[in-house]
């Protein structure tokens, strides 16, 4: 990013650093504060391999998130929370929200900056299988490693600062916005993909590794009509991810929610256009030959989607029907075992039961159909509960 | 007709069931054990349920009562204001509604406890 970049970033939290600094003294002495949490204890079973670890982190995995948020005043509340999986403790949120208006809010922390509606729901008690959609997967789909996980791995972490807001343009009718700057994704230096471990490791420091942050933008119209709601949005997020600041990507993404009294229709399609590093001697690093024009091509296209019916059939029981995939398309590494045009489809079947009070039993069955390997199936049996 | 059209047509017919029965049935969600609600209590309450399920099941407001009416007006702001939540200003009211007579109607909920 730009010098002038910067500046608008660096403007922009200033802003929110003062304002909240000038929020309303009159009702700081007002002071609400709330706990909330959730733990999820998921075994998945991989049926089709005699050692499923070998595909997958199968067996069982702990989720568990617990927050506190305070409300200091009207207008500004500070959240906390801690979240604990496969990875160990990390910090999911540590951020000040200051809300102007309905149309202006400020957000400046560690925060999951706005990328679609899958991230919102993100919270295993919150959505109701026991694994996230491909394009969002943050190592619980099979063959993780080949595939580098999703799109976007959910929930993304990130230091930096979001501006939002919703305006009603009638009481059926509203636009939602945010545009934000974060630290964005990273990777060593002549990387041919983000390496997600630098993002969470204490050895590379919580902070950005190119002085550039990453800016992204989503957006979406609400419209309510009778018993029905329709939501359709979009979103993008671009930067660099090499220590360098060499290496560009681009991710673009659509959502459309379709809700029918309590049956939810959810579809997202989102993509990623990310530059590799060629390095000294190509013809080594690279499973595949230049183009036509004798040149390699440094960017490899990955693209996702999901499309989940939910249908509660009764105060306890929910039915789910899901079908996502992912596709990438590009060069590959030596190494790699995908091809220049790789695929993945992968189709559930899930129900989840109400136990007692906020805990649930969630049972799911997956059918992977992948283009460069055996197919497989994985079965997830989860408790999930809210606190 | 082949075997595997018969079978999507199998499942075609059973997902048309399961939504026929989702959108017919109306659940108690937030008035589950909650004596004799009035009439409007319990079209807020409907409305309530349709929101909230939008981003989380109803179970976790439901395991929130005994937090007060105070923090609950805070949260009903707090999830109006989440993007693409679908809750416009008036119908933070009515959900509002709903779930003070939640608290109210929970004899077994004390203050910051459910």
């Amino acid at each position: 990013m730009s010098s002038v970049g910067r500046l608008v970033v660096m403007c922009t939290a200033a802003v929110a650093i003062a304002a909240i600094g000038a929020g309303r003294p009159a009702r700081a002495d007002k002071l609400e504060r709330n706990f909330a949490g959730s733990i999820q204890l998921d075994y998945m079973a991989v049926p089709t391999d005699s050692i499923g670890r070998k595909i997958a982190l199968d067996a069982a995995t702990v989720e568990v998130s617990l927050k506190v948020t305070q409300d200091f005043g009207d207008n500004v509340t500070a959240s906390i929370k801690l979240c604990v999986a496969c990875h160990g403790i990390e910090a999911g949120m540590a951020f000040f929200d200051l809300r102007v208006a309905d149309e202006l809010s400020f957000r400046v922390g560690r925060f999951t900056p706005q990328f679609g509606s899958f991230p919102i729901r993100h919270d295993p008690a919150n959505h109701r299988t026991a694994d996230k959609p491909l394009p969002y997967d943050m190592g619980r789909m099979l063959r993780f490693s080949e595939w580098n996980m999703g799109i976007l791995p959910s929930p993304w972490v990130d230091n930096g600062v979001e501006l939002s807001g919703a305006h009603y343009f009638t009481d059926d009718v509203r636009l939602d916005y945010a545009a934000y700057a974060v630290g964005g994704p990273r990777a060593a230096a002549d990387a041919t993909d983000f390496a997600y471990k630098l993002s969470r490791s204490g050895e590379a420091y919580y902070v950005d590794n190119n002085s550039r942050p990453s800016l992204g933008a989503n957006a979406a119209l609400n419209v309510v009509t009778g018993k029905a709601t329709i939501t359709a949005g979009g979103s993008g997020m671009f930067g660099t991810y090499d220590p360098e600041n060499k290496l560009h990507y681009q991710i673009a993404g659509g959502h459309l929610m379709l809700q029918f009294a309590r049956v939810f229709l959810r579809a997202e399609y989102l993509a990623r256009r990310t530059e590799m590093a060629l390095g000294s001697d190509p013809a080594q690093r690279f499973k595949y030959g230049p183009g036509k024009d004798g040149k390699y091509d440094p960017y490899f296209l990955k693209q996702g989607f999901y499309t989940e019916l939910e249908l509660p059939a009764t105060d306890r029981l929910d039915f789910i029907l899901r079908w996502d995939g992912l596709r990438r398309q590009g060069n590959v590494e030596r190494t790699s075992e995908l091809r220049s045009d790789s695929a993945v489809l992968r189709y559930t079947a899930g129900a989840s039961f109400k136990l007692r009070g906020a805990t649930r039993l969630k049972l799911s069955g997956e059918f992977y159909d992948f283009s460069d390997f055996s197919d497989e199936i994985a079965i997830h049996l989860a408790v999930t509960g809210a606190l | 007709m082949t075997r595997s059209n018969r079978r999507a047509a199998s499942l075609a017919t059973l997902i048309t069931a399961l939504v026929g029965a989702s959108c017919a049935d109306t659940p108690r969600g937030l008035l589950t054990g909650a004596p004799n609600p009035p009439p409007e209590v319990t079209q807020a309450c409907a409305l309530a349920n349709t929101k909230c399920a939008r981003c989380h099941p109803i179970d976790r407001v439901v395991v929130s009562r005994g937090i007060g009416m105070g923090r609950w007006q805070m949260y009903v702001e707090q999830m109006r204001l989440k993007p693409s939540s679908g809750i416009s200003v008036r119908d933070a009211d009515i959900i509002f509604r709903c779930l003070r007579f939640v608290e109210e109607a929970c004899t077994e909920c004390k203050q910051g406890h459910s």
